[in-house]
């Protein structure tokens, strides 16, 4: 153990003796200023609270080995792996291998969000190439080190602009960002909501730009916040201010979710609200599923916040005629009364209700009602609606658009399909085309035989996969794959239905189906052979049917005469290989050996018949 | 005419065997070899790949790999019979039958390197331009198609045991990557497989691709590849040629 503590104080002290690899220079990316060394101490220029600074960075190996950059970070102490908030690193490429001379550049940004001085350490970690190491090994790596390049300063001066609110008594209060206290909206019922209007104050003499603003949500779920900057213009003129709003409508009890933040700029301000029961009907537990046939959320369950409208799966001109949510609204097992829900309404143009419980409706403590509301237009545009259940409020929101794209169609280069057949199919499109698009083509095989669920050979013979990426350019009526319009994919050897589908942005998805037929067993290739003192019979082929059995062997003498017609029952056979771990579709080979007592030599010709639901194949092989 | 006196089927048959038809082996980018199975127009490349390659052949008997200067002998099932460290890093391979018709062309040490049931042995042999194929014909010589200066391929036998060269023709019209299948030779260029008979006929089959590569699969399948990563499958006998495209091994259509 003594002896291992040594080695690796060894290995340490080896890496730390050695000079940096590294050699940093400040960047002009216009490329007018030269590269100039960065220095062991850099100020960055005083910033305003809000506000950023930046300066890029160009890290060269300067050394004679390949150095492996894993990465650079802006630390709180000269020894520390702890960020600085104050600083960000931003366009790095981290884990790069380096040869000498190599370099990476990345930017680093001063954005302060508390006034006064504040320092960064500029560290970047490494490995160097030696002898037989690897960078990526665990069990040779190469030796790494962490260099520290510069002290880096800056001061945060007072902010450009100021954020506050004014609340129904006093004066107005500033908010700070990243705060750890959320501006708290307080309690909300969840039939009611709660709007703040926020200053934004520019202190300087001067206009500014209107920063950015916005509500940083989770992402996937409804937002019980809404912001309205209707009020903002694009910049501020000095000494003014400029208002907006954020509302507060919660759909759901509880706290909201503590990662909902106010961005203003680069500056961020937490949120909070609660919604909570005042009336029996704040208690209703409302969610809905989005039961749209083919929409890429189907079967999301989301619950709706009053402040977030209900999204509707946008409907494509000429595609899926309608979209539909399936609601559940539960009466808690905790609350006390049975809840009268009065009205259950829709309104707006394009938005209906299906299945509704029967009026009136009362909600008993642990019991459900469900409904369906939809949504279908042929217009296309947006539409609003609303929903009420009883004093819930919520916003419907539906949109429907247009294809860009002509309309198109399918076509083969062989009609009808068979098995084992390389065919290609090409999408035409009835007008060249106004704009360049992407979308996919898609085979889909519906086996006919009983008890088979695919074919594997089926396939687009580009990929061995049954989905492409197909490419439309503007001007053309054909789409492309890898800049191939006649796309090729082989049949297998299953009867069935071969289902192709285009799928284009903003565009129906068009499906056309082609059927293949059940047919008699098809031989590819026989051999008969002697093989003392056996007669071999070798056939490959395909039974799309998966249901051949009865085979029939008639050998003949060189001069034509019948010497022995054999039945032979291979059902069995058949069937284990058909329905057991089966890789190649209705495709197989057969091989039969006949024992033969006297002179093989005599046997000339053999006719084979084989039969399956569709029927008797028959051929003739000579030996 | 001689009666069939004492001629007798013993049994209506053996229990009938039926399996996936095999194709052979082939190698694709990155050198992985994979099973295919199946029927002309109708392949099926196994998802898991047997053994990587620099170059491959295959016969109905066996297999020959070379890799990172081995060459390797494989069974029907690509179990390993014998290796040799050739130190060649792109030697030219051919089996087409049993494990003795197993030859390769050392380019770097002008030897042919050939398995004699026992061992592999390797004879010397001084031809001038670039071998392209390799071929056991019988009484212990072997063919190898001579690609000459004017591109023109010749058709040179030499004696395996001494590498003493026997016979040398010309193959007329026949340019580029050749490959002799059966009684036929196969040649690809940008444009179209040509494959002769013997009696001078040619057949003309539309493939376009760059930088084709053709290898045996099997004694009746070649395996015919560009470097843009097209696969084509011919299925050749004398009774039989048909050319059917082949997709991908899954890995490399990723």
């Amino acid at each position: 153990m003594k002896r291992l503590l040594c080695a690796l104080w060894l290995g340490v002290g080896l890496l730390q003796a050695q000079t940096s690899p590294l050699t940093f220079y400040v960047h002009d990316t216009r490329g007018v200023a030269p590269d100039t060394p960065l220095s062991s101490s850099y100020a960055f220029a005083n910033t305003p609270a809000g506000s950023s600074t930046s300066i890029v960075i160009k890290a060269v190996n300067s050394s004679a080995n390949t150095i492996y950059w894993v990465n650079a970070f802006l630390a709180d102490s000269a020894s520390s792996f702890v960020t600085n908030n104050n600083f960000s690193i931003t366009g790095q490429f981290v884990n790069t291998p380096l040869a000498p001379s190599g370099f990476v550049l990345f930017t680093i940004n001063f954005a302060p969000t508390t006034l006064g001085t504040t320092t960064g350490y500029l560290r970047a970690t490494y490995q160097v190439q030696q002898g037989t190491c690897s960078f990526t090994s665990g069990s040779n790596p190469c030796p790494s080190g962490t260099a520290t390049a510069s002290t880096l300063t800056g001061a945060g001066t007072d902010p450009q602009l100021v954020l506050t609110y004014q609340p129904a008594n006093g004066s107005a209060v500033v908010l700070q960002p990243s705060s750890s206290t959320p501006f708290d909206f307080g309690n909300v019922s969840t039939s009611s909501s709660a709007t703040v209007t926020f200053i934004l104050s520019n202190r300087t003499a001067g206009s500014l730009a209107t920063p950015t603003i916005k509500l940083q949500t989770t992402q996937f779920f409804a937002s019980a916040f809404r912001l309205d900057t209707s009020a903002l213009t694009g910049s501020i003129a000095g000494n003014s201010s400029a208002t907006f709003t954020v509302t507060f409508a919660p759909g759901q009890v509880g706290v909201t979710d503590p990662s909902t933040a106010l961005i203003v700029g680069m500056l961020s301000y937490p949120l909070k609200g609660t919604g909570i029961v005042v009336a029996d009907i704040d208690a209703l537990d409302i969610s809905y599923t989005d039961i749209t046939s083919g929409s890429p959320s189907f079967g999301k369950i989301t619950r709706p916040q009053a402040a977030t409208a209900i999204q509707f799966d946008q409907l494509v001109a000429g595609g899926a005629t309608s979209s539909v949510l399936s609601f559940v609204v539960t009466n808690p097992t905790s609350s006390y009364n049975a809840v009268a829900v009065s009205p259950l309404r829709v309104s707006g143009a394009g938005f209906g209700i299906l299945d509704a419980p029967a009026a009136p409706i009362s909600i008993a403590p642990g019991s459900s009602v469900t409904f369906k509301l939809t949504f279908s237009a042929a217009a296309s545009g947006t539409y609003t609606g609303s929903l009420s259940i009883g004093t819930r409020q919520f916003v419907l929101q539906g949109l429907t658009v247009v294809s860009p794209f002509p309309s198109f169609s399918l076509q083969l280069s062989a009609q009808p399909l068979t098995s084992q057949q390389q065919a290609n199919l090409s999408i035409q499109f009835s007008a060249p085309a106004a704009v360049t698009g992407s979308g996919t083509l898609t085979m889909k095989f519906t086996p006919s035989v009983a008890n088979v669920a695919d074919d594997p050979a089926i396939a687009f013979l580009a990929t061995n996969g049954r989905q492409l990426n197909i490419d439309l350019a503007a001007g053309s009526q054909t789409a492309t794959y890898k800049e191939q319009s006649a796309i090729a994919f082989q049949t297998g050897t299953t009867a069935g239905t071969l289902t192709f589908t285009v799928e284009f942005v903003n565009t129906a998805p068009y499906s056309q189906s082609f059927t293949i037929a059940p047919a008699t067993v098809h031989v590819t290739s026989a051999t008969a052979v002697r093989q003392n003192p056996n007669l071999v019979v070798t056939i490959n082929g395909y039974d799309n049917t998966y249901s051949a059995g009865q085979l029939s062997f008639t050998f003949y003498d060189l001069t034509g005469k019948v010497i022995a017609p054999i039945a032979v029952n291979a059902a069995t056979s058949f069937q284990q290989y058909f329905f057991t771990n089966n890789t190649a579709g209705g495709a197989f080979a057969l091989q039969a050996s006949f024992p033969v007592q006297g002179d093989v030599t005599q046997v000339g010709s053999v006719a084979i018949s084989l039969t399956n639901s569709q029927g008797q194949t028959t051929m003739t092989q000579t030996f | 005419m001689k009666p069939l006196v004492g001629l007798l089927f013993l049994a209506a048959a053996l229990a009938a065997q039926v399996s996936a038809p095999r194709v052979g082996f082939a190698r694709f980018s990155v050198g992985n070899v994979h099973i295919v199975s199946g029927l002309p127009a109708n392949l099926l490349v196994g998802d898991v790949s047997i053994a990587r390659a620099d170059r491959a052949s295959f016969s109905d008997f066996g297999g020959l790999l070379a890799r990172q200067g081995e060459i390797v002998l494989v069974d029907a099932n690509a179990r390993l019979i014998a290796s040799f460290a050739s130190g060649d890093a792109a030697p030219v391979l051919n089996i087409d039958g049993a494990l003795t018709t197993a030859i390769a062309w050392l380019p770097s040490s002008h030897s042919i390197l050939y398995w004699d049931g026992k061992d592999f042995l390797r004879t010397e042999a001084n031809l001038a331009g670039e071998v392209t194929a390799v071929e056991t014909i019988k009484h212990g010589k072997a063919r190898l198609f001579v690609s000459q200066a004017d591109t023109s391929i010749a058709a040179v036998v030499v004696s395996r045991k001494t590498g003493q060269v026997l016979d040398s023709q010309s193959l007329p019209g026949i340019v580029g990557q050749a490959i002799a299948q059966h009684s036929f030779v196969v040649a690809a260029d940008s444009k179209a497989l040509i494959v002769e008979s013997s009696n001078g006929q040619r057949h003309v089959l539309p493939i376009a691709g760059r930088d084709l590569t053709i290898e045996r699969m099997s004694s009746d399948w070649l395996h015919i590849f560009s470097s843009s990563g097209e696969h084509w499958a011919l299925h050749l006998t004398e009774n039989d040629l048909q050319l059917s495209q082949m997709p991908p091994a899954r890995e490399e259509a990723q």
